[in-house]
C-alpha cells in the first residue's frame, strides 16, 4: 500500500503540504524572526522587508512569526481533538456493531440526534456553557464531531461483522473485547485513517472558525482564524493581512484532505 | 453425542417468513462420518450452524452429552467451544486477512486451552506438519496462500483444540478436482486418526458417497433420508436421493 501511495501524485502533494505545516508548527521557535506577540506601534502595517519578511500587523507584530506560531495553535488543538475522537469513535462504533441490537439502536439514535445539528452550533453551545480557553475548544469540537466518527466506525464495523473471519474468531473463543481489538479495529483501520485525515482538516477549519468568531482562544493568541478575524477591517487597505492566514488555512486543510482522498483511492484500488 | 432434535429455523422479515430448516433431527456419533447432502439453499448450512451452537433454532433442541448448545450457552462455555469446531465454507474469508498462518492456528489454542508458549508452538508446528503445510508458510498472510492451503489452514485451526465434533461446511467448494480429492482424503484420514464425530456438508453427491459412513439427504429444509451408508448407492430409497445419485458427475 505504501508503494502505491507514494506513486500517487495527489498523496505526495498532500503529504508535502502536511509536512510544511508540521515543520512550521514544530520549528516555529527557530524559524520565527520575532516574538509573535511583541508589539511595536512604530512598525504598524510595515511593508515586507528583510527584518519583517511578510510585514507587520496593526499592532506592529511580525506577520510571519504569527503565522508560524499559528500552525502550532491549529495543530496543537487539532491533534488532541483527533486523538480523543479516534479513541471515542473506535470504541463506541465497534461496541455498537458488536454488542447486539439494543446497544446499536441506542448508539444510532444518539448519533443521529447529534448529527441532525450543525457541528458549529453544537460547538458554540458547548463553549457558551464552558467558557473560552483551549480545553473548552477541544471539548467543544469533540462534542460536535464524535457522533460522525462513531457512526462511521459503526457502519464499517457492521460490514465486517458479517464476514466469516469474525464468525471463525467467535468459534475460536474470542470474547467481545478481543474481537474488537484483534479483529475488528485492524480491519477497519485503513478506512478509519482516511476519515481521520479528512477530520484533521475539518478540525483545523473549526478551530479557525472559532477564533474568527471570537470564541475559544484568547484574542492575543497567534492563530490563523483569529488573525483572519482581526484583519477583516483591513480588506481594502491591507488585503494581504487576510490573504496570509487564509492561505495557511487552505494549505493545512488541503494537505490533509488531499492525502485522505488519495489514501481512500489507493485502498479502494486494493479492495 | 451431539443431538439435534426436531429442529426448526424460521427467518422473519417483516410479514414474510422463510423456514430454512423444518423439523430436522440429526445425531453426530463419535467415530462416525456423517454427510449431509442436498442442493444449494436447502438449509444444510443453517442446520450445521444450529448444531454448532452458532445460531439458535426457532424450535427444537441441540444437546451435547445432555447439555444445551443453543446460543448464548456456547459463547460462555469454553469446553463447548473447544469440543465443537467448524470449518467454514469460504476459506478465503474465514481467515482474518491481518493474521499470519501461525497466529490463525494458534488463536483457538490461546483462547480456549491456555497452553504455555512452548506448548502452543509445538502444537501449531505439529498441526502444520500434519496438514502438510510447509513451515515457511507460518508467517504468510491469507492473501499469499492458494485455495488448497487456505482450506488446510482452516482445518488446522479447527483441529487445534482437538475437538470431539467437527463440522465441514462445503469443504471442497471452489477447489479444482485434484485439490478437492486431496482435501476429501485428508478429511477422511483426520477422521480416522481423531475419531471425532464428523459432519460433512456438501451439495456434491459423488463426494458424499465417497466419504459417508452415514448419509443424510436434505430437501427444502427437511431431512428426507438418514441412514448408514455401506458403499452401495442403491441403498438410498427416497426419490430425491435417487435423483441426486442419478445426476452426479463422477470424478474423471
Amino acid at each position: 500500500m505504501a508503494k502505491r501511495l507514494f506513486r500517487n501524485p495527489q498523496a505526495i502533494l498532500g503529504l508535502a503540504l502536511i509536512l510544511i505545516v508540521l515543520l512550521a508548527a514544530l520549528l516555529s521557535p527557530l524559524l520565527a524572526p520575532h516574538d509573535p506577540n511583541a508589539t511595536d506601534l512604530t512598525k504598524r502595517y510595515l511593508a515586507p522587508c528583510p527584518e519583517y519578511p511578510l510585514g507587520a500587523d496593526e499592532l506592529g507584530r511580525c506577520e510571519l512569526s504569527r503565522l508560524l506560531y499559528g500552525a502550532r495553535a491549529s495543530l496543537g488543538i487539532s491533534f488532541p481533538v483527533l486523538l480523543i475522537l479516534a479513541v471515542l469513535g473506535l470504541f463506541l462504533g465497534a461496541l455498537g456493531a458488536c454488542c447486539g441490537r439494543v446497544p446499536d439502536q441506542i448508539l444510532t439514535f444518539v448519533c443521529d440526534t447529534f448529527i441532525s445539528f450543525p457541528q458549529l452550533v453544537i460547538a458554540i453551545a458547548v463553549i457558551g456553557i464552558l467558557g473560552t480557553g483551549v480545553r473548552s475548544v477541544i471539548l467543544a469540537i469533540v462534542v460536535a464531531m464524535w457522533a460522525w466518527f462513531a457512526r462511521m466506525v459503526r457502519s464499517y464495523a457492521a460490514l465486517e461483522m458479517g464476514k466469516d473471519y469474525i464468525l471463525a474468531a467467535r468459534l475460536s473463543g474470542c470474547g467481545t473485547g478481543k474481537l474488537i481489538l484483534l479483529h475488528l479495529i485492524p480491519n477497519i483501520l485503513p478506512q478509519f485513517l482516511v476519515y481521520l485525515s479528512t477530520g484533521v482538516a475539518s478540525s483545523i477549519l473549526m478551530v479557525s472558525g472559532f477564533a474568527f468568531l471570537g470564541l475559544g482562544l484568547p484574542p492575543e493568541t497567534a492563530e490563523w482564524g483569529g488573525m483572519l478575524s482581526s484583519a477583516r477591517g483591513m480588506i481594502y487597505t491591507h488585503p494581504e493581512m487576510l490573504v496570509y492566514p487564509g492561505v495557511c488555512i487552505l494549505i493545512a486543510a488541503a494537505g490533509f484532505n488531499l492525502f485522505g482522498e488519495a489514501l481512500r483511492d489507493v485502498l479502494e484500488g486494493e479492495g | 453425542m451431539l443431538i439435534a432434535e426436531h429442529v426448526t429455523k424460521t427467518y422473519r422479515n417483516g410479514k414474510s417468513e422463510t423456514t430454512a430448516v423444518k423439523d430436522a433431527s440429526l445425531s453426530l456419533i463419535p467415530g462416525e462420518l456423517t454427510v449431509l447432502v442436498g442442493q444449494s439453499g436447502c438449509g444444510k448450512t443453517t442446520l450445521s450452524r444450529i448444531l454448532a451452537g452458532i445460531i439458535p433454532p426457532t424450535s427444537g433442541s441441540v444437546l451435547l452429552d445432555g447439555q444445551s448448545v443453543v446460543p448464548p450457552a456456547r459463547r460462555k462455555n469454553r469446553r463447548l467451544n473447544a469440543e465443537i469446531q467448524v470449518v467454514l465454507q469460504d476459506a478465503g474469508s474465514a481467515l482474518d486477512p491481518h493474521f499470519s498462518v501461525y497466529r490463525s492456528i494458534a488463536e483457538p489454542i490461546r483462547n480456549l486451552l491456555r497452553l504455555s508458549k512452548a506448548e502452543e508452538k509445538a502444537r501449531v508446528t505439529s498441526l502444520m506438519e500434519r496438514l502438510r503445510l510447509p513451515s515457511a508458510l507460518a508467517d504468510r498472510r491469507p492473501g499469499e496462500l492458494s485455495g488448497g492451503q487456505l482450506k488446510r489452514v482452516c482445518i488446522a485451526r479447527a483441529l487445534a483444540t482437538a475437538p470431539r465434533y467437527l463440522i465441514f461446511d462445503e469443504a471442497t467448494s471452489g477447489l479444482d478436482v485434484l485439490v478437492k480429492e486431496s482435501i476429501l482424503d485428508l478429511i477422511r484420514e483426520l477422521h480416522r486418526e481423531t475419531g471425532a464425530a464428523t459432519l460433512m456438508i456438501t451439495h456434491d453427491m459423488d463426494a458424499a458417497l465417497y466419504m459417508a459412513d452415514r448419509i443424510a439427504v436434505m430437501l427444502r429444509g427437511e431431512i428426507v433420508e438418514n441412514r448408514p451408508y455401506t458403499g452401495d448407492p442403491g441403498c438410498l430409497e427416497h426419490p430425491w436421493s435417487r435423483r441426486l445419485v442419478e445426476q452426479m458427475e463422477p470424478y474423471a
